[in-house]
């Protein structure tokens, strides 16, 4: 079970809503994902275009609604952000994510130690996506937030694990749970991350850009319990040298 | 009854006076659920929508939740 913030949850597998075809798609794929959170976006209504039927499609699944602050170039744009979603949803549930950077997305850490302080402070559960930075990630369990979601590679880029170490020391150090977000392109990195000890993995753009998304979010799913699995049996130690799994008895000599 | 102007979203628009935000959503034909307003940059609680009327040129942000990551 993951809990964050007192809250019980049955999946490790967190799906983001973004870039998929169409609503239904995105809702199948969620029921297969067997995902308990899920994300989503906030911004000002268009006028021209029909409404957005994510959060109808969501709702139907009954799951935990984590609404993001994407968009937000710095702290107090966060907080309005986030202020606007727990007045939309009544939800305290919050992704905090700054990055002002459009090229890679990477996330503002200062901008954001600051906005999690706040919300935080005014009773929001507080994920906030975040480089995959020990310190920052001990700094941001400090002023109050729920879990940190360090990043495995830029948001969308597929290319997995590429912070692996530095996820591993936030892992040891952590003390609320460690959620890998952006970057992860497969399930085989997804399990690889639950093999680590994290808590949970969020995955969109795998799941939502797959010829086949709903296929592709049953194997994330599957993915992701095996690496639990692993985890909490322990992993056997490695060495540099090998190490006889059979006996060395020399039976092809002669007996004495 | 008198006509106002507000800016919604950017946009212009005519409307008769009084009328509320919640009227306003109704008008726009906007669900209320996941739905959020700042009015002159101010956030009102959904709560406030029936009794919160809108003057000539105030600025009003209707926000809703879409897909996202």
């Amino acid at each position: 079970m993951l809990t964050l913030a007192n809250h019980t949850f049955t999946s490790r597998l967190l799906t983001g809503t973004g870039k998929f075809s169409n609503a239904t798609i995105m809702k199948n794929a969620v029921a297969a994902a067997q995902s308990n959170i899920v994300t989503l976006a906030m911004k000002r209504v268009a006028s021209s275009s029909g409404q957005d039927q994510t959060l109808k499609a969501l709702r139907e699944l009954g799951v935990t609604l984590l609404p993001n602050t994407s968009g937000a170039k710095n702290a107090q744009e966060a907080v309005f952000a986030a202020e606007l979603s727990y007045e939309a949803l009544g939800s305290p549930w919050i992704k905090l994510e700054i990055h002002p950077d459009q090229r890679y997305l990477l996330p503002d850490p200062i901008e954001t130690l600051k906005a999690a302080e706040i919300l935080a402070k005014k009773g929001f559960h507080v994920l906030p996506y975040c480089g995959a930075d020990p310190v920052l990630c001990k700094r941001l369990e400090d002023v109050g937030c729920a879990a940190v979601m360090p990043l495995g590679a830029p948001i969308g880029s597929n290319q997995g694990l590429q912070t692996k170490p530095f996820l591993q020391i936030i892992v040891e150090q952590a003390s609320i749970p460690v959620i890998v977000d952006a970057g992860i392109g497969k399930p085989s990195e997804a399990m690889a991350a639950m093999e680590m000890g994290v808590d949970a993995v969020l995955v969109n753009t795998a799941i939502a850009t797959a010829q086949n998304p709903v296929a592709m979010a049953e194997a994330f799913a599957s993915a992701v319990e095996t690496g639990r699995k692993a985890f909490e049996a322990g992993l056997g130690a490695t060495f540099s040298q090998a190490q006889a799994s059979s006996p060395l008895t020399a039976f092809l000599e002669p007996a004495v | 009854m008198t006509q106002i102007k507000v800016n919604v979203n950017n946009q212009p628009l005519n409307v008769i006076a009084p009328i509320s935000l919640s009227e306003l959503i109704a008008l726009k034909q906007i669900d209320v659920d996941g739905t959020a307003i700042a009015k002159n940059a101010a956030i009102v609680s959904k709560r406030e929508w029936p009794t919160t009327y809108l003057n000539d040129n105030d600025t009003v942000d209707i926000f809703t939740l879409v897909a996202g990551g």
